[in-house]
């Protein structure tokens, strides 16, 4: 029987999603999940991870299609703002729901 | 990983950098100077000032230095929630304010009893120091509640010396904006903006 619930467990971390399993990447979801949308600086402060790891972890998000990238200005500065895709939230939240079932 | 701590944050990250703090000290210099002048029907354009102020300001020293966040849906939905309930409860106090004027208008407040005469100096600082508790739980800022405490104890005094209101509200004013202007002073000087 416990052998059998530890092949589920084997099971789940198999189907866990390795873009969201990446400890940066899994942060930057976490901060952006909580909020409508981030910007580059906010996000630098929050999760104290470097500019270039945020700017090669988003990248690879935004081509899985998790995260969207909105390009503007706030005044004369230009600004660059990053929200959760509904795919990305479905992932992240999935992600979420994988990881308590194999930790239960 | 606690989300739940992460969206305070977020939410909390719209205030810390002091700003609100300093305008809503300056608002209340405001308030207490036109009381002075007797224009105290101008305060209701206050805010029309104050809330664009604080916008432009936190466009120019907050968000180059800590970034840019938009709060949840959710907690936009709370947050007017909670602006509507405050709105209330200030539309129920409001005449108590206007016969807080009307008694310190009159000259001995004659037909009211002694008490209330005595009171009436005191119920202007009350009520903005009810502002400010509110202020404190609409943004989770707990300075707030320092500043409303600081008002409840300017009314007290009040009420014990009979000091004009003008002078509570302007000392309440320049207390809040010195703790402000510090609060500014100490992110301005461990946010450097950061060259992207």
């Amino acid at each position: 029987m416990n052998r059998i619930a530890d092949l589920d467990a084997v099971f789940k971390v198999v189907e866990l999603d390795r873009l969201v399993h990446e400890p940066a990447r899994h942060l930057l979801l976490a901060h952006l999940s909580v909020v409508e949308e981030a910007d580059f600086t906010y996000l630098l402060n929050a999760t104290g991870l470097s500019s270039g790891n945020i700017s090669s972890h988003m990248a690879k998000l935004e081509e899985a299609g998790y995260v969207a990238v909105r390009k503007g200005f706030s005044g004369k500065r230009p600004l660059t703002t990053f929200s959760l895709t509904k795919k990305g939230r479905g992932a992240f939240d999935n992600y979420r729901r994988n990881m308590r079932q194999i930790v239960n | 990983m606690n989300l739940d701590r992460l969206e305070e944050k977020a939410f909390g990250s719209l205030w810390d950098d002091g700003l609100i703090d300093a305008i809503s000290g300056i608002g209340l210099v405001g308030v207490g100077a036109m009381w002075y002048f007797d224009l105290i029907q101008l305060t209701a354009a206050l805010p029309l000032i104050l809330i664009p102020a604080w916008q432009i300001t936190r466009r120019r020293i907050a968000i180059p230095r800590a970034g840019f966040v938009r709060p949840s849906v959710e907690r936009q939905v709370k947050s007017s929630r909670r602006l509507t309930q405050s709105l209330a409860i200030g539309l129920t106090v409001l005449p108590f304010f206007v016969a807080a004027i009307i008694i310190q208008m009159r000259d001995g407040g004659s037909g009211t009893s002694e008490l209330l005469r005595r009171l009436a100096p005191a119920i202007p600082t009350v009520i903005l120091g009810a502002l400010l508790f509110m202020t404190a739980a609409l943004t989770g800022r707990h300075a707030f509640r320092l500043y409303g405490l600081i008002a409840l104890v300017a009314a007290f005094v009040g009420f014990l010396t009979g000091i004009d209101p003008w002078i509570q509200i302007v000392a309440l004013g320049a207390i809040v904006t010195a703790i402000g202007g510090y609060h500014v002073a100490a992110f301005i000087s461990t946010h450097p903006i950061r060259e992207l």
